[in-house]
């Protein structure tokens, strides 16, 4: 393959992205099914596995895992369609037939791979709680006329396209992206700079400067890739 | 990876088949401990063209995260082929046979240590938000050292989420409280609190207490006893989403149907049973009430009866075995002969 790791993980993950649309999967679910799919290629091969496989497969389980659950039936419909966008939608045949037996295997031996640590604790609930506080902070006109959140909630999304989300401790990625969707409106909080704490150590407590700019420097990075990929 | 660990496990006996699952006795090869093994049903072929089980991989999920003497623990997970298992310790019988075995006196200090047991392993579980939604004496599994752990996490789920409609049909009916035979969508702790009284009220009687054969015979012989709820003690009830009128019935003392119970268990037994499940007490408020801290104590977990045996390890007698180390070996070998007769 001529592609590099990284681009080949991009496509997936918009891939899974863009099945997970039309099967209108939460963004909880959608996000571990990244996390499981991201944990996968971390201890095997590219080479031995279908990423386009274990892709709707871990949009599967996790909808399991998350109790919002997913007719295979459907995942194979829509998974074929998103991949083979000209083709003609999928017929029950040999086709269907052998992708609906090889998501339940590839789901078991996702598991078996993840030793059944399935259960993972995802940024959203921090940058929700993160969000309201600082909405409240804002004065109200600017908070409504900047979208902050709703840039800092697709930052959050996108930034799945690569493993930030194994890197980093689901708090600080909630304030990495906060901090990037200010820095991209050119925004600050409101008297930060008189602040004794900077309003990111009031939310979590070991997170620091450097530390975002690097989470930062790495979701910039996944943007770079688009353009390429 | 998983072929180690079909290895590990050494099969000594069957033990039971259940709905999803079944069980058996082997012996750890690494540690040499004697563990339960649950093997997943690959079950019908429609269930098994669906991938791992979702009873199972919630069990797997919530049971991963916890640790508290009283709650199972799961020791660890494999697949070979289709099918995935689940390690457990081992536990020697459960709170059911223990009622049902008539040879077996369930003292003052028995049931107190019971009921100290399952609610202190509610208390962790409901303080780490997570619903059983399936207590049943039959759940309540103990092992050799009289030690009790709510098992069986099949139904259990996370709450707190206040958008997720929740599915009714939970709980075995006899242990379902009125709120979900009314047909609640919405509802918290209170379930799994009912259902405890229900098993203290069966550890009184030895016998289910409100045995109901059908959902609607299951709230006639709930309000016989605690009385119908009115909008007095149980606001809006009528607004619930299954809800019939009753014949208005009285409630009955508790004291005349369990003759033989002391006042301060019937005051945690009335309280749990609290009709309006916001009056119903918290596992963490039935703990602190007289009844947990008043004489007679609850019995150590030595001295609580084991089925098969027709009388009871008191403590003399404990005391007599540890002071006799060869006797007490002899005595176990016997208990141990007798287990596996049975």
């Amino acid at each position: 393959m001529g592609e590099s790791e990284p681009r080949v993980h991009f496509r997936v993950i918009r891939f899974m992205h863009e099945a997970g649309l039309r099967l209108h999967v939460g963004s909880i679910p959608m996000a571990t099914a990244c996390v499981v799919y991201h944990k996968f290629f971390c201890d095997y091969s590219i080479n031995d596995y279908d990423p386009y496989l274990i892709g709707s497969t871990a949009l599967y389980l996790a909808g399991k895992v998350e109790e919002q659950h997913l007719k295979l039936r459907d995942i194979v419909n829509v998974c074929y369609k998103t991949l083979h966008r000209r083709k003609p939608a999928l017929e029950i045949g040999e086709t269907f037939n052998a992708l609906h037996e090889s998501i339940p295997s590839c789901e078991l031996l996702i598991s078996r791979c993840l030793r059944f640590k399935v259960v993972f604790v995802h940024p959203h609930k921090h940058l929700l709680h993160y969000l309201k506080s600082l909405e409240s902070w804002f004065p109200r006109d600017e908070w409504a006329g900047v979208p902050i959140a709703s840039t800092a909630w697709s930052l959050l999304k996108d930034s799945y396209h690569s493993r930030v989300c194994l890197k980093y401790p689901p708090q600080h990625l909630a304030v990495a992206v906060i901090y990037l969707a200010l820095l991209s409106y050119g925004r600050e909080v409101p008297y930060n700079k008189y602040a004794d704490t900077p309003w990111w150590k009031a939310f979590c407590d070991d997170i620091t400067l450097p530390i975002i700019h690097t989470i930062i420097k790495d979701i910039t990075t996944t943007y770079e890739m688009e353009i390429t990929v | 990876m998983a072929e180690d660990s079909n290895r590990r496990y050494e099969k000594i006996e069957f033990l039971g088949e259940g709905q999803f699952a079944t069980v058996y006795k082997a012996r750890d090869t690494k540690t040499d401990a004697v563990v339960a093994v649950k093997k997943i049903k690959v079950g019908t072929r429609v269930e098994a063209a669906d991938g791992i089980n979702r009873t199972a991989l919630r069990e797997i999920k919530l049971l991963q995260e916890l640790s508290h003497v009283n709650v199972i623990g799961l020791l660890d997970i494999f697949g070979q082929k289709s099918n995935v298992s689940l390690v457990f310790d081992f536990m020697e019988t459960d709170l059911e046979i223990i009622i049902k075995d008539n040879k077996i006196i369930l003292t003052a200090p028995h049931i107190k240590s019971y009921m100290l047991q399952t609610l202190q392993g509610l208390e962790y579980l409901h303080a780490h938000w997570i619903l059983h939604r399936d207590m049943k004496p039959n759940n309540l599994l103990i092992n050799d050292q009289g030690i009790l752990k709510i098992g069986d996490f099949g139904l259990a789920k996370y709450y707190g989420s206040p958008s997720r409609p929740y599915s009714n049909q939970v709980v075995t009916r006899w242990y379902r409280c009125p709120e979900l035979l009314f047909g609640a969508k919405q509802y918290s702790t209170g379930v799994d609190i009912w259902a405890t009284g229900c098993i203290m009220a069966e550890l009184l009687i030895r016998l289910p207490f409100l045995p109901g054969e059908t959902d609607l015979d299951q709230l006639g012989r709930i309000f016989q006893v605690l009385g119908t709820p009115t909008e007095d003690d149980w606001p809006h009830v009528k607004a619930l989403p299954d809800y019939i009128q009753f014949r208005s019935y009285p409630k009955q003392p508790l004291k005349e149907i369990f003759t033989a119970a002391g006042d301060d268990l019937l005051e945690v037994l009335d309280q749990m049973m609290a009709l309006n499940p916001l009056k119903r007490c918290t596992a963490t408020e039935s703990l602190k009430m007289p009844y947990f801290s008043n004489k007679p104590h609850p019995a150590a977990g030595h001295q609580l009866p084991r089925p098969g045996s027709n009388k009871i390890v008191n403590k003399e007698q404990e005391a007599r075995r540890a002071g006799l180390k060869r006797k007490q070996n002899s005595e176990q070998d016997r208990g141990l002969a007798k287990r596996l007769m049975f």
